[in-house]
Protein backbone atom coordinates (compact mmCIF):
# COMPACT_ATOMS: atom_id res chain seq x y z
CA UNK A 1 0.00 0.00 0.00
CA UNK A 2 1.58 3.26 -0.54
CA UNK A 3 1.83 5.43 2.29
CA UNK A 4 -0.02 8.74 2.62
CA UNK A 5 1.15 12.23 2.02
CA UNK A 6 3.00 13.20 5.79
CA UNK A 7 2.53 17.27 6.86
CA UNK A 8 4.57 18.10 9.49
CA UNK A 9 3.34 21.14 11.61
CA UNK A 10 6.31 23.20 10.32
CA UNK A 11 5.22 22.57 6.97
CA UNK A 12 1.62 22.99 7.87
CA UNK A 13 2.41 26.39 8.97
CA UNK A 14 4.59 26.69 5.31
CA UNK A 15 1.45 25.43 3.39
CA UNK A 16 -1.37 27.76 4.91
CA UNK A 17 0.91 31.14 4.48
CA UNK A 18 1.63 30.32 0.82
CA UNK A 19 -1.66 29.11 0.23
CA UNK A 20 -3.03 32.72 1.87
CA UNK A 21 -0.08 35.12 0.30
CA UNK A 22 0.52 32.97 -3.10
CA UNK A 23 4.33 33.44 -3.45
CA UNK A 24 6.95 34.22 -0.43
CA UNK A 25 10.22 34.12 0.13
CA UNK A 26 11.82 32.47 3.14
CA UNK A 27 12.32 35.47 4.85
CA UNK A 28 8.54 36.73 4.70
CA UNK A 29 7.28 32.87 5.74
CA UNK A 30 9.26 33.32 8.58
CA UNK A 31 8.33 36.90 9.03
CA UNK A 32 4.06 36.23 8.79
CA UNK A 33 4.99 33.05 10.86
CA UNK A 34 4.62 35.00 13.90
CA UNK A 35 7.64 32.98 15.29
CA UNK A 36 6.01 29.66 14.42
CA UNK A 37 8.98 29.03 11.96
CA UNK A 38 12.94 30.04 12.77
CA UNK A 39 14.97 31.29 10.43
CA UNK A 40 17.85 29.04 10.81
CA UNK A 41 15.59 26.07 9.93
CA UNK A 42 13.23 27.63 7.65
CA UNK A 43 15.35 26.69 4.50
CA UNK A 44 15.44 22.97 5.69
CA UNK A 45 11.82 22.81 5.69
CA UNK A 46 11.63 24.69 2.43
CA UNK A 47 14.02 22.26 0.74
CA UNK A 48 12.27 19.47 2.18
CA UNK A 49 9.43 20.26 0.65
CA UNK A 50 10.46 20.50 -2.42
CA UNK A 51 12.28 17.18 -2.50
CA UNK A 52 8.52 15.93 -1.35
CA UNK A 53 6.55 17.80 -4.44
CA UNK A 54 4.93 20.66 -1.91
CA UNK A 55 6.17 23.46 -3.30
CA UNK A 56 7.71 24.53 -6.48
CA UNK A 57 9.83 27.42 -6.30
CA UNK A 58 11.61 30.33 -8.66
CA UNK A 59 14.82 32.65 -8.46
CA UNK A 60 13.77 36.26 -8.49
CA UNK A 61 15.31 38.34 -10.84
CA UNK A 62 18.01 40.78 -9.61
CA UNK A 63 17.39 44.49 -9.68
CA UNK A 64 19.30 46.48 -12.09
CA UNK A 65 22.75 47.23 -9.58
CA UNK A 66 21.88 44.87 -7.14
CA UNK A 67 24.45 42.77 -5.91
CA UNK A 68 24.50 39.49 -4.11
CA UNK A 69 22.30 36.08 -4.80
CA UNK A 70 19.11 36.56 -6.34
CA UNK A 71 16.42 35.51 -4.18
CA UNK A 72 14.02 32.45 -4.03
CA UNK A 73 10.42 32.74 -3.96
CA UNK A 74 8.12 29.70 -3.18
CA UNK A 75 5.09 28.73 -4.38
CA UNK A 76 2.68 25.65 -3.55
CA UNK A 77 1.95 22.97 -5.97
CA UNK A 78 -1.59 21.78 -6.92
CA UNK A 79 -0.63 18.28 -5.24
CA UNK A 80 -0.01 20.48 -1.45
CA UNK A 81 -2.86 22.29 -1.71
CA UNK A 82 -4.36 19.05 -2.17
CA UNK A 83 -3.01 17.33 0.60
CA UNK A 84 -3.59 20.61 2.71
CA UNK A 85 -7.18 20.80 2.47
CA UNK A 86 -7.56 16.84 3.26
CA UNK A 87 -5.58 17.18 5.94
CA UNK A 88 -8.02 20.07 7.20
CA UNK A 89 -11.09 17.88 6.64
CA UNK A 90 -9.62 15.33 8.60
CA UNK A 91 -8.53 17.09 11.17
CA UNK A 92 -12.70 18.43 11.37
CA UNK A 93 -13.90 15.23 11.50
CA UNK A 94 -11.78 13.97 14.16
CA UNK A 95 -12.73 17.48 16.41
CA UNK A 96 -16.50 16.72 15.80
CA UNK A 97 -16.27 12.59 16.41
CA UNK A 98 -13.85 14.05 19.36
CA UNK A 99 -17.01 16.62 20.32
CA UNK A 100 -19.83 13.82 19.73
CA UNK A 101 -18.36 11.02 21.75
CA UNK B 1 29.62 40.88 0.24
CA UNK B 2 28.00 39.70 3.46
CA UNK B 3 27.73 35.45 3.06
CA UNK B 4 29.84 35.29 0.14
CA UNK B 5 32.49 33.29 2.61
CA UNK B 6 29.89 30.88 3.55
CA UNK B 7 28.11 29.68 0.01
CA UNK B 8 32.29 28.70 -0.87
CA UNK B 9 32.16 27.06 2.02
CA UNK B 10 28.48 25.29 1.39
CA UNK B 11 29.90 24.64 -1.95
CA UNK B 12 33.01 22.79 -1.29
CA UNK B 13 31.00 20.48 1.22
CA UNK B 14 27.80 20.16 0.31
CA UNK B 15 25.94 18.64 -2.78
CA UNK B 16 24.37 20.92 -5.66
CA UNK B 17 20.90 20.43 -4.10
CA UNK B 18 21.50 21.39 -1.13
CA UNK B 19 23.14 24.02 -2.25
CA UNK B 20 20.62 25.19 -4.36
CA UNK B 21 17.79 24.57 -2.20
CA UNK B 22 19.03 25.59 1.33
CA UNK B 23 21.95 27.57 1.41
CA UNK B 24 21.29 29.58 -1.66
CA UNK B 25 18.08 30.99 -0.66
CA UNK B 26 19.41 31.25 3.06
CA UNK B 27 22.62 33.66 2.07
CA UNK B 28 20.35 35.58 -0.38
CA UNK B 29 17.83 36.69 2.27
CA UNK B 30 20.47 37.40 4.62
CA UNK B 31 22.63 39.76 2.03
CA UNK B 32 19.20 41.48 1.19
CA UNK B 33 18.43 41.85 4.74
CA UNK B 34 21.97 43.36 5.74
CA UNK B 35 21.96 45.59 2.57
CA UNK B 36 18.55 47.30 3.92
CA UNK B 37 20.39 48.22 7.48
CA UNK B 38 23.71 49.80 8.52
CA UNK B 39 25.61 50.71 11.69
CA UNK B 40 24.95 48.91 14.67
CA UNK B 41 21.72 46.93 13.12
CA UNK B 42 24.14 45.80 10.04
CA UNK B 43 26.57 44.01 12.44
CA UNK B 44 23.85 42.30 14.70
CA UNK B 45 22.13 41.18 10.99
CA UNK B 46 25.62 39.80 10.07
CA UNK B 47 26.36 37.83 13.55
CA UNK B 48 22.65 36.49 13.36
CA UNK B 49 23.36 34.90 10.07
CA UNK B 50 26.64 33.34 10.90
CA UNK B 51 24.58 31.08 13.65
CA UNK B 52 21.47 30.61 11.16
CA UNK B 53 24.12 29.27 8.23
CA UNK B 54 25.49 27.21 11.57
CA UNK B 55 22.27 25.53 12.27
CA UNK B 56 21.51 24.77 8.50
CA UNK B 57 25.07 23.19 8.35
CA UNK B 58 24.18 21.03 11.42
CA UNK B 59 20.37 20.11 9.99
CA UNK B 60 21.66 19.58 6.20
CA UNK B 61 24.91 17.88 7.54
CA UNK B 62 22.83 14.16 8.17
CA UNK B 63 21.73 14.17 4.83
CA UNK B 64 24.87 14.85 3.01
CA UNK B 65 26.35 11.63 5.29
CA UNK B 66 23.85 9.62 4.40
CA UNK B 67 24.60 10.19 0.66
CA UNK B 68 24.87 6.86 -1.92
CA UNK B 69 28.70 7.26 -2.84
CA UNK B 70 30.23 4.18 -4.95
CA UNK B 71 31.34 1.38 -3.62
CA UNK B 72 34.95 1.64 -4.88
CA UNK B 73 34.92 5.26 -2.66
CA UNK B 74 33.57 3.96 0.46
CA UNK B 75 35.86 0.83 0.08
CA UNK B 76 39.27 2.78 -0.49
CA UNK B 77 37.92 5.69 2.40
CA UNK B 78 37.85 2.73 4.95
CA UNK B 79 40.86 0.51 3.66
CA UNK B 80 43.11 3.33 3.79
CA UNK B 81 41.97 5.05 7.16
CA UNK B 82 42.52 1.89 8.64
CA UNK B 83 45.92 1.32 7.36
CA UNK B 84 47.22 4.58 8.36
CA UNK B 85 45.09 4.43 11.61
CA UNK B 86 47.31 0.87 12.50
CA UNK B 87 50.52 2.39 11.07
CA UNK B 88 49.98 5.58 13.57
CA UNK B 89 49.04 2.82 16.66
CA UNK B 90 52.49 1.38 15.96
CA UNK B 91 54.33 4.33 15.37
CA UNK B 92 53.58 6.07 18.54
CA UNK B 93 53.82 2.39 20.63
CA UNK B 94 57.13 2.18 19.75
CA UNK B 95 57.90 5.80 20.34
CA UNK B 96 56.22 6.24 23.93
CA UNK B 97 57.91 2.84 24.36
CA UNK B 98 61.55 3.86 23.87
CA UNK B 99 61.04 7.45 25.84
CA UNK B 100 59.56 5.80 28.65
CA UNK B 101 63.36 4.12 29.23
CA UNK B 102 61.66 0.67 30.00
CA UNK B 103 61.89 -2.30 28.02
CA UNK B 104 59.40 -3.45 25.59
CA UNK B 105 56.78 -5.69 26.74
CA UNK B 106 53.63 -6.97 25.04
CA UNK B 107 51.38 -6.15 27.84
CA UNK B 108 52.34 -2.52 28.27
CA UNK B 109 51.97 -2.18 24.64
CA UNK B 110 48.55 -3.28 24.75
CA UNK B 111 47.57 -0.41 27.40
CA UNK B 112 49.27 1.78 24.84
CA UNK B 113 46.57 0.74 22.23
CA UNK B 114 43.52 2.98 23.58
CA UNK B 115 45.22 6.40 23.45
CA UNK B 116 47.70 6.04 20.58
CA UNK B 117 44.59 4.90 18.47
CA UNK B 118 42.57 7.96 19.21
CA UNK B 119 45.14 10.24 17.82
CA UNK B 120 46.16 7.67 15.01
CA UNK B 121 42.43 7.81 13.52
CA UNK B 122 42.52 11.42 13.67
CA UNK B 123 45.91 11.91 12.08
CA UNK B 124 45.04 8.70 9.46
CA UNK B 125 42.34 10.88 8.49
CA UNK B 126 45.20 13.53 6.56
CA UNK B 127 46.84 11.11 4.26
CA UNK B 128 43.31 9.16 3.75
CA UNK B 129 41.96 12.58 2.45
CA UNK B 130 44.61 13.48 0.78
CA UNK B 131 45.34 10.29 -1.32
CA UNK B 132 41.15 9.98 -1.89
CA UNK B 133 41.00 13.51 -3.08
CA UNK B 134 44.12 12.59 -5.70
CA UNK B 135 42.31 9.27 -6.18
CA UNK B 136 41.68 10.24 -10.45
CA UNK B 137 38.50 8.07 -10.73
CA UNK B 138 37.03 9.52 -7.33
CA UNK B 139 34.66 13.00 -8.08
CA UNK B 140 36.27 15.66 -5.66
CA UNK B 141 33.10 16.36 -3.70
CA UNK B 142 32.45 12.68 -3.44
CA UNK B 143 35.86 12.16 -1.45
CA UNK B 144 35.15 14.78 0.49
CA UNK B 145 31.54 13.19 1.69
CA UNK B 146 33.75 9.92 2.26
CA UNK B 147 36.11 12.17 4.37
CA UNK B 148 33.58 13.74 6.40
CA UNK B 149 31.96 10.82 7.04
CA UNK B 150 35.00 9.31 8.51
CA UNK B 151 35.74 11.99 10.77
CA UNK B 152 31.99 11.79 12.13
CA UNK B 153 32.69 7.97 12.49
CA UNK B 154 35.55 8.59 14.39
CA UNK B 155 34.02 11.01 16.61
CA UNK B 156 31.57 8.61 17.68
CA UNK B 157 34.17 6.33 18.43
CA UNK B 158 37.07 8.49 20.33
CA UNK B 159 33.95 9.39 22.69
CA UNK B 160 33.28 6.15 24.52
CA UNK B 161 37.62 5.74 24.45
CA UNK B 162 38.58 8.83 26.01
CA UNK B 163 35.52 9.15 28.73
CA UNK B 164 36.21 5.48 30.05
CA UNK B 165 39.14 3.51 28.13
CA UNK B 166 42.12 5.77 27.79
CA UNK B 167 42.17 6.32 31.66
CA UNK B 168 42.05 3.00 32.44
CA UNK B 169 44.21 1.85 30.41
CA UNK B 170 46.48 4.72 31.57
CA UNK B 171 46.33 3.89 34.81
CA UNK B 172 47.29 -0.12 34.18
CA UNK B 173 49.99 1.19 32.29
CA UNK B 174 51.32 2.99 35.02
CA UNK B 175 51.14 0.55 37.59
CA UNK B 176 52.80 -1.99 35.18
CA UNK B 177 55.62 0.04 35.15
CA UNK B 178 55.76 0.34 38.93
CA UNK B 179 55.73 -3.09 38.99
CA UNK B 180 58.77 -4.01 36.53
CA UNK B 181 60.40 -1.25 38.71
CA UNK B 182 60.32 -3.78 41.79
CA UNK B 183 56.85 -3.44 43.60
CA UNK B 184 54.29 -1.10 43.80
CA UNK B 185 55.01 2.47 45.69
CA UNK B 186 52.32 4.40 47.43
CA UNK B 187 52.42 6.70 44.70
CA UNK B 188 51.18 3.75 41.74
CA UNK B 189 48.20 3.48 44.31
CA UNK B 190 47.02 7.29 43.46
CA UNK B 191 45.87 8.24 40.08
CA UNK B 192 46.70 11.02 38.26
CA UNK B 193 44.12 13.57 35.93
CA UNK B 194 44.26 11.15 32.94
CA UNK B 195 43.59 8.36 34.61
CA UNK B 196 40.62 9.49 35.63
CA UNK B 197 36.79 9.52 33.45
CA UNK B 198 34.74 12.23 32.15
CA UNK B 199 31.84 11.43 35.04
CA UNK B 200 35.00 11.39 37.64
CA UNK B 201 35.80 14.68 36.04
CA UNK B 202 32.83 15.80 35.99
CA UNK B 203 31.98 15.78 39.58
CA UNK B 204 33.02 18.51 42.10
CA UNK B 205 35.31 16.75 44.56
CA UNK B 206 38.28 15.06 43.63
CA UNK B 207 37.75 11.00 44.09
CA UNK B 208 39.99 10.25 46.86
CA UNK B 209 43.36 8.36 45.37
CA UNK B 210 43.69 11.88 43.03
CA UNK B 211 47.33 12.31 43.72
CA UNK B 212 46.75 16.22 42.97
CA UNK B 213 46.10 18.49 45.96
CA UNK B 214 42.52 18.92 46.52
CA UNK B 215 43.03 22.70 46.14
CA UNK B 216 43.95 22.59 42.93
CA UNK B 217 40.94 20.04 41.78
CA UNK B 218 39.10 23.09 39.68
CA UNK B 219 42.04 24.02 37.80
CA UNK B 220 43.13 20.71 37.07
CA UNK B 221 39.50 19.23 35.71
CA UNK B 222 38.97 22.02 33.62
CA UNK B 223 42.59 21.57 31.75
CA UNK B 224 41.73 18.12 31.01
CA UNK B 225 38.33 17.98 29.93
CA UNK B 226 39.25 20.96 27.33
CA UNK B 227 41.94 18.65 26.09
CA UNK B 228 39.77 15.97 26.05
CA UNK B 229 37.18 17.75 24.00
CA UNK B 230 39.85 19.26 22.01
CA UNK B 231 40.89 15.29 21.01
CA UNK B 232 36.91 14.83 20.35
CA UNK B 233 37.05 17.73 17.69
CA UNK B 234 40.21 16.43 16.65
CA UNK B 235 38.80 14.31 13.52
CA UNK B 236 37.23 16.96 11.97
CA UNK B 237 40.08 19.07 12.34
CA UNK B 238 42.32 16.69 10.76
CA UNK B 239 39.70 15.82 8.59
CA UNK B 240 39.41 19.72 6.89
CA UNK B 241 43.52 19.63 7.42
CA UNK B 242 43.20 16.53 4.87
CA UNK B 243 40.92 17.47 2.57
CA UNK B 244 42.68 21.39 1.94
CA UNK B 245 45.81 19.56 1.73
CA UNK B 246 44.39 17.31 -0.90
CA UNK B 247 43.09 20.08 -3.05
CA UNK B 248 46.26 22.13 -2.77
CA UNK B 249 49.48 20.21 -3.50
CA UNK B 250 49.13 18.87 -6.79
CA UNK B 251 51.65 15.96 -7.08
CA UNK B 252 50.74 12.58 -5.12
CA UNK B 253 54.52 12.03 -3.70
CA UNK B 254 54.60 15.79 -2.42
CA UNK B 255 51.41 15.36 -0.90
CA UNK B 256 52.28 12.19 1.16
CA UNK B 257 55.04 13.71 2.52
CA UNK B 258 53.33 16.81 3.88
CA UNK B 259 50.79 14.74 5.07
CA UNK B 260 52.88 12.23 6.69
CA UNK B 261 55.30 15.30 8.23
CA UNK B 262 52.32 16.90 9.92
CA UNK B 263 51.46 13.35 11.28
CA UNK B 264 54.73 12.81 12.45
CA UNK B 265 54.94 16.40 13.97
CA UNK B 266 51.90 16.11 15.92
CA UNK B 267 52.65 12.08 17.12
CA UNK B 268 55.76 13.81 18.70
CA UNK B 269 53.72 16.14 20.62
CA UNK B 270 52.17 13.41 22.54
CA UNK B 271 51.84 15.78 25.78
CA UNK B 272 47.92 16.38 26.42
CA UNK B 273 48.74 19.47 27.12
CA UNK B 274 50.26 19.89 23.45
CA UNK B 275 47.00 18.75 21.64
CA UNK B 276 45.71 22.69 21.60
CA UNK B 277 49.17 23.67 19.85
CA UNK B 278 48.61 20.78 17.48
CA UNK B 279 45.37 21.82 17.08
CA UNK B 280 46.07 25.09 16.97
CA UNK B 281 48.40 24.94 13.87
CA UNK B 282 46.44 22.40 11.64
CA UNK B 283 43.02 24.55 11.68
CA UNK B 284 45.14 28.37 10.99
CA UNK B 285 46.84 26.16 7.96
CA UNK B 286 44.41 24.46 6.73
CA UNK B 287 42.89 28.15 6.81
CA UNK B 288 45.14 29.49 5.23
CA UNK B 289 45.46 26.60 2.31
CA UNK B 290 41.76 26.92 1.82
CA UNK B 291 41.71 30.97 1.45
CA UNK B 292 44.62 30.82 -0.75
CA UNK B 293 42.85 27.51 -2.88
CA UNK B 294 39.74 29.08 -2.89
CA UNK B 295 39.13 29.75 -6.52
CA UNK B 296 41.00 26.25 -7.16
CA UNK B 297 38.56 24.29 -4.78
CA UNK B 298 35.48 26.23 -6.31
CA UNK B 299 36.80 25.31 -10.22
CA UNK B 300 36.85 21.39 -9.24
CA UNK B 301 34.44 19.80 -11.41
CA UNK B 302 31.38 18.56 -8.98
Amino acid sequence: MESLPRLSNKERVVLELLAEHGELFGLQLVEQAAGRLKRGTVYVTLGRMQEKGYLSSRQEPLPDGAVGLPRRLYQPTGYALRVLAAWRLAERMLRDAAQEA
Amino acid sequence: MVGNGFMHFARAWFDDVSVTRVFEPLVADWQRECSAVSGARHAWCRVRGYGYFVIAVLLTLPRQVQQRLPERVTLSGWLLTELFALLGILAQIVFIQTQAEVPFILSGASYLVPATGVTAISLALIPAAIILMRMPQVRVQQARIMVLRLALIAMVLVAPVITWMVPASNQAWRKERFQDRGGIAQTAMWRGVRELTVPELLAAQPPTDLGERPEQWGQVRVAELRARASVLMMPITMAILGVALGAFVRRRGVLSAVGWWLAATMVCLLDIEAIWITHAVPLGLAAVITWQTRRRLLTVPF
